[in-house]
């Protein structure tokens, strides 16, 4: 992926996030933390509408985060052999941090 | 790279710092999930993070994420082509929206009981 491409991607994919994230915080901020009981999570976790948008939105946040992360790296890194390492490594831990969120959210 | 300190140049280094936070809060953040599984292990979380300290970090991360949402969001309407003389109008109409939806947020998190 060359640069516009990941410029365009931290674009929409930012601008989708601000879209989340109201929603996102509008449930679980201001319904009030006494509500977000054990039984409360589960029941909207068992929502597949819910599962969907949870995935969605963690998976956008994760290429948000990451694309980020890539971007200094190509900015800060000189040599480019440890470019290309800091470049898998980065691949790497966001694979890992989606696979566990797939996990943990549709338990 | 060298950085000029004006408000152009500012937003961007903090656009990177907070952005840097945010990505590794998602860490903590699935962590904080994975106790989901257990739900005697979950009400110990809960707990936790009903304590005032967390209370107050939940508010900070609010910052971030307002702070780095609205300089995102003006930083993309400039790559879009906003005329220069708008910049500043809307660096400082931004600020003070984010200072508003930080203060409107964060006063119930840190009080709590909601």
């Amino acid at each position: 992926m060359k640069g516009v491409a990941g410029w365009l991607l931290q674009r929409v994919t930012g601008v989708l996030l601000i879209a989340g994230l109201i929603l996102h915080f509008a449930v679980m901020h201001f319904s009030g933390t006494q509500q977000i009981t054990y039984a409360f999570v589960m029941k909207r976790l068992s929502d597949p509408w819910w599962k969907t948008f949870d995935i969605a939105f963690l998976l956008t946040a994760i290429l948000h985060g990451f694309n980020g992360f890539r971007g200094l790296a190509i900015e800060y890194v000189g040599s480019e052999r440890l470019l290309r390492l800091s470049q898998t490594v980065i691949f790497l831990f966001a694979a890992g941090l989606a696979l566990a969120g797939i996990y943990i959210v549709s338990l | 790279m060298r950085y000029r300190l004006q408000t152009g140049s500012f937003a961007w280094l903090i656009q990177r710092l907070t952005g840097i936070v945010l990505t590794l809060y998602l860490f903590l953040h699935l962590y904080v999930l994975s106790s989901l599984k257990d739900p005697l292990h979950y009400a110990s979380v809960l707990k936790l993070m009903r304590s005032p300290l967390v209370r107050v970090s939940d508010a900070g991360l609010l910052g971030l994420v307002v702070g780095h949402a609205l300089n995102g969001f003006r930083l993309t309407l400039i790559d879009l082509g906003m005329p220069t003389e708008l910049q500043k109008k809307v660096f400082y109409t931004a600020f003070v929206l984010g200072a508003a939806i930080f203060i409107a947020g964060s006063v119930p998190m840190i009080k709590g009981g909601r």
